[in-house]
């Protein structure tokens, strides 16, 4: 017999897989239905018109929208996502190329912003009404209101302009790259460097992953601390925490063990909404730090029509955005005994 | 509260903007080339940018496009999602469904992204951007409805009205739709701030407004390759925009804390 | 003042406590001069209806107060020592070890997301430190409140038990560093009757057999006819009478006892009005002057208006807040 668990994980991926398909086909009919020619931007503005026809067949264009459909899917399920219609590459490679580096930033990102936002979170909530407290939901709404974009610029000025400690663009300093080159195994240069025991390319990512990373950090870091702080304080209102400190169990006890058990789970909530927004933020961020990441390859695709290409990027966002929250929905049953029952 | 204040001062520096700009043409966008990149002065406060204009002129104007997006973004959206949550979750069943399916498929999107697609489609410009905006937003709305008028749905009053055979379109209407607005506002006003960011963000890219309008998001992103030298360039609409958003924040936060009932307990006399 | 009706052997002595909140509408006067005393071995019933302190005294006791609640005056002594006084580390130690609560809603007492066998481990452990046969003891503090099989309750999560059970656990909880006193507010509320049988008999065997004292509070006369020996009656921040059980219900001094005992549902003649007391409790922002019962009682002349009555002996260890209580009248 399943366990609740184990119930409770099949039902919600079974969901994810219909929403999942629902996007997609959404995203096709979009991508389908808008005006530009697919077929002209293949073959380029010199072509002749013999070329486009031909361009068209082998699109596959000619054929009934519901075939391109189906014939579409099949292709996404089997790795062929498609060719780009500018570079005539798989647009399924591309986006394997150029992910690491966006992965990169936005894990760095959240983890800066878990790492910060929850203890601050949770400190603000002990310590309600005090000038502690004042503070950090000052915090928390400087955090989400601050424009990343501005933000980006500022650390830039600041960092590499005023103080120079930190390089301005790119994963890269150009003399690391010729010297002390680093072997894309995963794509992530944090992880290659390490693998390779390339110290002096680690150092160097790291220095310019940092810059990035805190400018996407500043909206997850104002949506958490304010999340775990209101869920704290609900919590610590609590007949259970009133029961526990009545009969003893001491302060410490209770707000690491019991309290934030119970105040994280929502929390966790929060971060798939912060994962969602890290991966449009990251499009800004790419483009001021020159960023060979899945942004930049985005905004290009977009501002070119490259219809296969958009189709790539925003099926992939939404599978990490659904699977993410699935992941999280897991979590949270995991953590909280009575998800399980709804 | 602070939030309130704020905002007040962004309306009416928005409303008054014409008047308030101490050179107004260039803040419409007439270019004045000899005095270009001028650092700020008693003269020019916050500068001037690339084409001589005087930037707080141009921060001033923008206001009334950073105002004007919030408003028909949030307003759209809420009038858009709200009545689809609440007969969604009045009336239940298939439609119910139905409505919360598509809400699901729309928020699965990475929103920004949506409104990317959407502008792809129609094109890049403001109206546009507001318009796409409006349609990746309106989902927040429905559900938030939805809850509420599916836990409302039981009270009795509603169940009184519907004994004496009351229509629901006027049940939704005068029972459930008043009881249910504090979230909506609540929410309404935080993501106004949310908004105009997103709108700064659509602009930054090139998707949103369009030269020589002074929106911000576009004079930041104009003024990015300008940041190391003329740093005052980028800096000021950007703050402007920071600016505008914490306000909407704090009201929102404000206006939460005396909603929430849970919220409301001994204040201290 | 009624020092006549503390005694040396007391284990809690609670010396006219007043305790305010500061609200929206202005200061309520939620403890006006409360006391009690608790002796050792003995069920101590606290009765009164929703809103006339009892359970603010229960946590009162314990020294936990909202945050805009004052202790304006008062003393609480345990075997003498003056709880108020203390510091948080010491009253730590106090909480669980020496006096104990227990709650009226058991599943919202005990925290949803850790299993029982945890809880019980942070309860013991936060008392003394790392212990041996932790196993061994939690499984035999859940026999002692009656269950069969502890394993199978240690493994559950609090939504899993009923509500009887969760009540036991909570108890097996309150108890499992031997208490002194243990505190139940409400403990059956929420319960239907039947478990309420069980509960109560239950404590009447903690009681038999730890030698701890309990202070039952409950507004359920039935309740504390059942399990407590003496019983106080509270009103509107008062104490206004206190006996041993059987004395207070046969002969009722105060006249809200009297009329709390009238209003019990009996059989009597079909057709006839149920009594009641007359009004309803005062507002405790600005409450009656002198005795707070005088609006509501049909006795109350102009020193019930003025003064308010002390606690006075009427009988064999029988007190009275009252001017005219009703053995005058009989």
């Amino acid at each position: 017999m399943p366990t609740g668990l184990e119930r409770y994980i099949a039902r919600r991926l079974a969901l994810a897989i219909i929403v999942l398909l629902a996007v997609v086909t959404f995203t096709f009919i979009i991508a389908r239905v808008v005006p530009s020619d697919p077929a002209e931007l293949y073959v380029g503005p010199k072509a002749t018109a013999a070329q486009r026809e031909r361009a068209r067949i082998e699109l596959g264009l000619d054929k009934p929208l519901y075939s391109q459909f189906v014939s579409y899917l099949a292709g996404l399920l089997s790795g062929n996502w498609g060719i780009s219609l500018r570079a005539h590459t798989s647009v399924l490679g591309d986006i394997l190329t150029y992910l690491p580096a966006t992965l990169e930033i936005i894990v760095l990102a959240n983890i800066i912003a878990v790492v910060i936002g929850i203890p601050l979170g949770v400190y603000s909530a002990v310590k309600k009404g005090s000038w502690l407290d004042q503070a950090g939901r000052l915090w928390a709404i400087a955090g989400v209101s601050i424009p990343s974009f501005w933000f980006a610029l500022l650390l830039q000025l600041f960092f590499f302009g005023r103080l120079h400690i930190l390089p301005l663009e790119g994963r890269l300093s150009p003399g690391v790259s010729l010297y002390y080159p680093i072997d894309p195994i995963t794509g992530f240069y944090t992880i290659d460097s390490l693998l390779e025991g390339n110290i002096v390319g680690f150092v160097d990512t790291l220095r310019h992953l940092i810059l990035p990373a805190i400018a996407l950090a500043t909206y997850p870091v104002g949506l958490i601390t304010r999340m775990t702080r209101s869920m704290m304080i609900e919590v610590l209102r609590e007949t259970y925490i009133r029961f526990a400190k009545a009969n003893g169990i001491s302060e410490r006890l209770i707000i690491f063990r019991y309290a934030l058990k119970n105040a994280i789970v929502p929390t966790l909530t929060v971060l798939g909404l912060s994962f969602a927004y890290s991966i449009t933020g990251a499009v800004l961020i790419e483009i001021i730090f020159g960023w060979p990441g899945l942004g930049t390859y985005t905004l290009n695709a977009i501002i070119e029509a490259d219809y296969p290409a958009i189709l790539g990027v925003t099926i992939l966002g939404a599978m990490f955005y659904i699977f993410i929250n699935l992941g999280l929905d897991i979590l949270q049953s995991y953590m909280d005994p009575r998800v399980r029952l709804s | 509260m602070a939030g309130v204040l704020i905002i007040l001062f962004f309306a009416v520096v928005a409303v008054f903007a014409p008047f308030l700009a101490p050179y107004p043409e260039e803040g419409a966008g007439v270019p004045n080339p000899p005095n270009k990149f001028l650092p700020p002065s008693s003269a020019h406060i916050f500068g001037t940018d690339y084409l001589g204009r005087d930037i707080l002129s141009r921060v001033i104007l923008g206001s009334q496009v950073s105002l004007t997006v919030a408003v028909v973004v949030i307003v759209l959206a809420i009038i858009i999602g709200t009545p689809l949550g609440a007969i969604a979750g009045y009336l239940g069943g298939g439609i119910d469904e139905l409505i919360m399916r598509i809400t699901d498929i729309f928020l699965s999107f990475p929103s920004l992204l949506l409104a990317i697609m959407l502008l792809a489609t129609l094109g890049p410009g403001l109206t546009n951007a507001m318009i796409s905006l409006s349609l990746t937003w309106w989902p927040w709305y429905t559900r938030i409805m939805r809850a509420q008028a599916v836990t409302l749905r039981e009270r009795s009053y509603v169940e009184a009205a519907k004994v004496m055979g009351v229509s629901s379109f006027w049940i939704l209407l005068r029972h459930i739709l008043p009881n249910a607005i504090s979230p909506i506002l609540v929410q309404g006003t935080m993501d106004m701030s949310s908004a105009i960011l997103a709108e700064a963000a659509l602009s930054f890219i090139g998707l949103g407004a369009q030269a020589p309008s002074p929106e911000w998001g576009l004079m930041v992103s104009t003024g990015r390759i300008y940041i190391l030298n003329y740093w005052w360039f980028p800096a000021f609409p950007g703050l402007a925009i920071f600016a505008i958003a914490v306000a909407f924040n704090l009201f929102g936060d404000g206006l939460r804390e005396i909603l929430d009932p849970k919220t409301r307990r001994f204040i201290q006399a | 003042m009624n020092s006549s009706l503390a005694t040396e052997t007391d284990l809690l002595d609670v010396i006219s406590l007043k305790l305010t909140f500061q609200t929206v509408e202005g200061t309520l006067q939620a403890l006006d001069d409360v006391q009690l005393q608790i002796a050792p071995r003995e069920i101590l019933g606290l009765v009164g209806e929703t809103g006339s302190g009892k359970s603010v005294t229960a946590l009162t006791i314990l020294k936990i107060v909202p945050e805009n609640g004052r202790i304006v005056q008062g003393k609480i002594r345990l075997h003498g020592r003056d709880l108020l006084q203390a510091n948080e580390d010491e009253l730590r130690k106090i909480r669980g070890a020496k006096i104990s609560i227990v709650f009226q809603d058991p599943s919202a007492s005990l925290n949803p997301v850790y299993t029982i066998r945890s809880q019980m481990r942070d309860m013991i452990m936060s008392h003394e430190g790392e212990v041996a046969n932790l196993e061994e003891r939690t499984s035999n503090l859940l026999r002692d409140v009656g269950f069969v099989y502890p394993e199978r309750v240690l493994n559950s999560y609090p939504h899993e038990l009923s509500g009887g059970m969760q009540q036991r656990v909570a108890l097996a909880m309150a108890l499992s560093c031997s208490p002194e006193l243990l505190i139940a507010d409400e403990p059956t509320t929420a319960l239907d009757v039947v478990t309420q049988a069980q509960i109560l008999a239950l404590l009447k065997r903690i009681r038999d057999r730890t030698g701890a004292s309990i202070l039952l509070i409950s507004h359920n006369l039935g309740v504390i006819a059942t399990a407590c020996n003496r019983v106080a009656v509270m009103y509107a921040g008062n104490i206004v009478e206190v006996g041993p059980t059987t004395e207070v219900f046969r002969n009722p001094a105060h006249h809200y006892t009297l009329g709390l005992l009238n209003a019990l549902p009996r059989k009597s003649a079909k057709g006839t009005r149920l009594p009641t007391i007359t009004g309803s409790i005062p507002s405790l922002i600005n409450p009656p002057t002198g005795c707070r019962f005088h609006p509501r009682c049909p006795y109350a002349t102009d020193i019930c208006i003025r003064e308010r009555p002390r606690l006075d002996v009427v009988r064999p260890k029988h007190s009275v807040a009252c001017y005219h209580p009703t053995s005058e009248n009989k």
